[in-house]
């Protein structure tokens, strides 16, 4: 991706944007861009500089150093309130003294809207979310779900220039979640504006986003589509941090070859290896039955537990386990750095 | 060897053993003592200290023990009261102060003393300290250290102290234009039952009275008169403002300060005063109150003195007590070595101590001298009325006149309501 | 199953008898006593008089006055500077934790001890306070002397004394606002001004509630601190309720008025704290209607 911006760039823009507190750097020289009406996910583990990220953004912290441009606007210094951005919290931050409606109006009574409109936005947004029954509840009296869409609700009335999510589902269970995920995507994109969506959750990066940034202490592993991501990672961290079950790395020296469990295939035990491929001979040490896939967990000397993704579950005892020179990624063992030329013909 | 746990156990065996055996025997020995309880402000604790110890080392048979009651007078009296009304008190003698004397008989809780003094228990007393120990027609108290207002004065900055209120202000008014003191003169003005002590000396220094025949007469040409002089005292700056809110250490602390020529206070001032650190040591002399040319210079008679409590499972141990500490030679010791001022007049007239202690003879005048404040169950709702409006007369809220109207019908309508028994 | 709720209660509800409604009814029935020192202490029916006596007593109704102006000045003056203090110390400063330790010393001294020190301070002439304005050429301000000016004095004693107190319960209240609500009012365009009329004080107002109702009840039975300040003067102008019921008691051994001032203003107590739970229930129906 090219760091010079086209002019007159309409989106969200960060330019080597950084955040130190203290001699700790939270956001490390962060670029990147999010075009009107795309779904952007910063993913990355608890600590990764994600939600700092969202915070520069959003202005509730101050950048230590670079830009952050909004509809070719420079808003690095800007107070909140003057960015026009709505933000989805992970605890979603309702008022709990005020009902839903007022917990939706008090924005615009804070900006100092004529009642009228108030209450014509509050109709809109109220039909469209689906809360009219809930308008004179307390958040207290809400469900989980119920909450969530109070406060995509409370950010979409905002009519912001750009719009923030901190976790927004995880504090839904798992059920809840992947209902949501389509649902929200759409409501989301209607808005037409960009959206920047912070998770920890691959599957909800996946699922939601157009574009994934994963994110590791406060650096840009890499940012692409999930297909990128998942078959061309620029690293290994990337690797192993999408897919599940997680990549297999297999020992070779200096190197790691990065083998994803669905591309590993098993055959019997002391079975020829075809030319291009390559194997190991192993013991199946257990088993993890999906339904329609099974995970077999293989022992191979000298390497960590392997797993493979199969239709059919392998017998006990022996077996061999080979691959596709081709489908093999190469990591550099120490820095886990990509080596070229490797992964190239990936099965699509 | 034994190993060092189980040693230790046998260690604390022991002592808990030996512990309960030495409690038992203090225990045994406590039965065949008679022990006299006696509460005393913080002072008298202080000063009777030696005497206690020589009175426990001279009777055998006697456990006397003395708890060392709070600093202020009235806060003494709080304590007792409590203990008194939880129905047993721990106490077998009480230091009071001669006002409270009719209440804490009238509520029952004294011993009459004349059965246990005889009739002639009162004769040695010098004028003046026979006053307040009885009440109703029996005694209630046996006086230990007399106390008596005083009028001190610079004798640096004058050649004779005023006799009269107008030869108070004369001088005072000299002295502070010509900027020798910023104020003329300091006494008790708070609240307070001082003020109550101040009041009485100039009511019968302009002719007044408090009580006479138990009614009343404080709205008396004389009554108002000696009020008015106290409040043009503030209105014309011989006394400061501030004496709304002075008591005896405010007044005290104001006069050594070398900042008023006069000061009304009690004798312990006087040791105060010539303490070698004070400044004004040698500079200062004392005198009765002033008063009208023709009245007597009064001086409010403040003495403490020992009860015994009607409930008390040890009187005549405790009378032993009374008798020993109210002795001649006590009060000697406690002139001499704290400078309070004796009520026997053997001791007034003793040799070595009038040699020791010059003043002795000025303080037997002042004593002679003494009002009594109203023999009165009802004393302290009389005292709280009377500070209270001349409290108000003081701080210019009222004038003297209706300051004082008004506290002769408060004062009528508490006594008719309480039945005339005051 | 009902009586087992009732055994269960039993011990609380005799403990709450034993502590409050015993020596209630005991008060209620010493009122209608004549016992005092001229009774000899023992009890004497006379029915209603005591209570006409409180009626017709010019000074109950003036302490009434003086306690009710010292309690309103006192609580309003605390519950504004603690709100204050609380938002002070709410914020991230440094050093946070040894400034909240400091402002407590005052609310951990005893009364009496700090009622001494404030009368060292307002000592005419030689209080500090009065040292500096002499040093200014003005002259001395009389705190304690002048009744237009002592009952303010007690008030800032007071006031120095239990802020802190309010300040750390309404900074426990502070602390349980979640930082996102205010982040939430920022995005929003909320003023600092706007985010405490919106967000924390409406969800500090149990806090507010319970500061006030607890200050309300120790001001209205103030005592140590106007005893060892003033005495109650000057010119019996800064008498308590409190005060002049230990009189009659203590001093004046009379056990059956000093009950009936009691009760007198334990009634009004009850009225005034009664008036405070209402604006609470009126304050939650008041933002239900604001809706």
């Amino acid at each position: 991706m090219s760091s010079s911006t086209p002019a007159g760039f309409m989106g969200l823009e960060l330019c080597a944007l950084s955040r130190q507190v203290g001699s700790h750097t939270l956001v490390d020289q962060l670029s990147l861009q999010v075009a009107p009406g795309e779904i952007l996910a910063l993913l990355g583990p608890s600590g990764c500089g994600k939600s700092s990220t969202l915070r520069l953004i959003a202005g509730l912290d101050r950048a230590s150093s670079g830009e952050i441009r909004l509809g070719g606007r420079v808003i690095t210094a800007l107070a909140p309130a003057e960015r026009q951005v709505a933000m989805v919290f992970q605890s979603y931050a309702l008022f709990p003294h005020l009902s839903v409606e007022r917990n939706l109006s008090l924005g615009m009574e804070l900006r100092g809207l004529a009642k009228a409109e108030i209450q014509h936005q509050l109709e809109q947004v109220l039909a469209l979310m689906q809360l009219e029954g809930l308008r004179q509840r307390k958040p207290a009296e809400l469900s989980g779900g119920q909450r969530q869409r109070v406060a995509l609700a409370r950010a979409l009335i905002r009519r912001p220039a750009l719009f923030l999510l901190d976790e927004p589902m995880s504090n839904l269970d798992a059920q809840l979640r992947d209902n949501l995920r389509a649902e929200l995507r759409t409501l989301l994109r209607s808005t037409g504006v960009p959206v920047v969506y912070v998770t920890h959750d691959q599957h909800e990066a996946m699922g939601l986003a157009d574009r994934i940034a994963v994110l590791r202490e406060g650096r840009l592993q890499q940012l692409g589509t999930a297909e990128t991501l998942y078959r061309d990672p620029t690293n290994r961290f990337v690797a192993r941090f999408l897919g599940s079950p997680s990549i297999n790395l297999i020992e070779r020296g200096e190197e790691q070859l990065g083998l994803r469990p669905e591309l590993l295939e098993l055959a019997e035990a002391g079975s020829p290896v075809p030319q291009g491929w390559e194997a190991l001979e192993g013991e199946l040490s257990h088993r993890e039955w999906l339904g329609d896939r099974v995970i077999s967990h293989v022992h191979c000397p000298g390497q960590a537990s392997l797993k493979v993704l199969s239709r059919e579950a392998p017998a006990d005892g022996a077996l061999q386990l080979r691959w596709r020179q081709a489908h093999a990624l190469r990591f550099e063992a120490r820095s886990g750095k990509r080596l070229p030329g490797s992964g190239a013909a990936h099965p699509s | 060897m034994i190993p060092p746990r189980a040693l230790r156990r046998w260690v604390l065996l022991l002592v808990a053993l030996l512990g309960s055996l030495s409690l038992g025997l203090w225990g045994l020995a406590r039965e065949r003592l008679e022990p006299v309880s006696v509460l005393m402000p913080a002072p008298f604790a202080d000063a009777t200290a030696d005497l206690v110890n020589a009175f426990n080392r001279s009777h055998p048979r006697i456990a006397l023990i003395v708890t060392r009651g709070p600093l202020e007078t009235e806060a003494v009296s709080d304590l007792a009261i409590s203990s008194l009304l939880l129905g047993e008190s721990p106490y077998d003698l009480l230091l009071m102060d001669v006002s409270w004397t009719p209440k804490y008989a009238a509520a029952g809780w004294l011993e009459p003393l004349d059965r246990w003094l005889g009739p002639k228990a009162l004769d040695d007393l010098a004028p003046g300290a026979e006053l307040g120990n009885a009440f109703g027609g029996q005694l209630w108290r046996f006086p230990l250290l007399a106390d008596m207002g005083l009028l001190f004065w610079r004798t640096d900055l004058m050649e004779a102290p005023p006799r009269t209120p107008a030869e108070l202000v004369a001088i005072s008014r000299r002295l502070q234009r010509q900027g020798q003191v910023p104020w003329g003169y300091v006494w008790q003005g708070k609240q307070y039952e001082g003020l109550s002590c101040v009041v009485l000396e100039l009511l019968r220094g302009f002719g007044g009275h408090w009580l006479v025949n138990n009614d009343p007469v404080l709205n008396s040409p004389a009554a108002v008169a000696a009020t008015s002089w106290l409040q043009e005292l503030v209105r014309q700056g011989i006394t400061p403002a501030a004496v709304a809110n002075m008591g005896e250490p405010e007044a005290l602390q104001l006069f050594q300060a070398g900042d008023a020529a006069f000061m009304r206070n009690w004798p312990y001032a006087w040791a105060e005063l010539n303490k070698p650190d004070s400044p004004l040591r040698g500079k200062v002399a004392f005198t009765t109150m002033v008063s009208e040319p023709g009245e007597p210079h009064a001086a409010t008679q403040g003495s403490w003195g020992f009860s015994l409590l009607a409930g008390s499972k040890h009187k005549a141990a405790a009378v032993e007590v009374l008798r020993f500490l109210t002795s001649a030679e006590a009060q000697k010791q406690l002139n001499l070595r704290w400078g309070y001022t004796p009520t026997r007049l053997s001791v007034f007239e003793d040799p070595e101590l009038l040699a020791a202690n010059p003043a002795l003879a000025d303080l037997q005048l002042a004593l002679a001298a003494a009002v009594l404040r109203p023999l009165s169950p009802v004393y302290a709702q009389l005292s709280d009325l009377l500070y209270r409006n001349v409290n108000t007369a003081i701080t210019g809220e009222r004038s003297a006149p209706m300051a004082m109207q008004q506290l002769q019908l408060n004062s009528e309508r508490l006594l008719r309501s309480s039945g005339g028994e005051g | 199953m009902r009586w087992r709720l009732w055994l269960l209660m039993a011990p609380a509800l005799a403990l709450l008898l034993a502590v409050f409604a015993v020596p209630l009814l005991h008060y209620l029935w010493l009122s209608t006593q004549a016992q005092s020192v001229l009774t000899g202490l023992l009890p004497e029916p006379i029915g209603a008089q005591q209570w006409l006596r409180l009626w017709n007593d010019s000074r109950f109704w003036q302490d009434t006055w003086q306690t009710l102006r010292f309690s309103a000045a006192s609580v309003s003056l605390e519950m504004l500077l603690g709100l204050a203090i609380a938002l002070l110390l709410d914020q991230p400063l440094r050093g946070r934790g040894v400034l909240r330790t400091i402002s407590l010393l005052p609310w951990a001294l005893p009364t009496t001890v700090m009622a001494l020190g404030w009368r060292w301070i307002f000592n005419d002439p030689y209080g500090p306070i009065n040292r500096l304005v002499a040093g200014l050429g003005l002259p001395a301000i009389p705190f304690l002397s002048n009744p237009a000016i002592t009952w303010m004095a007690a008030v800032g004693a007071d006031t120095w004394k239990t802020t802190p107190f309010v300040a750390l319960l309404l900074l426990a209240g502070l602390q349980a606002i979640p930082a996102d609500l205010y982040e939430a009012a920022a995005l929003e365009g909320a003023t600092p001004w706007q985010s405490l009329r919106r967000i924390t004080l409406p969800l500090l107002t149990p806090y507010l509630l319970i500061a006030l109702l607890f200050r309300l009840a120790q001001a209205l039975g103030v005592f140590d601190l106007i005893q060892v300040l003033t005495g109650g003067g000057p010119a019996g102008s800064t008498e308590s309720l409190a005060l002049y019921a230990y009189l009659n008691a203590m001093r004046f051994l009379d056990f059956g008025y000093s009950a009936t001032l009691l009760l007198g203003s334990f009634a009004i107590l009850l009225v005034l704290c009664g008036a405070a739970a209402l604006l609470w229930r009126g304050n939650s129906r008041l933002q239900g209607a604001l809706r």
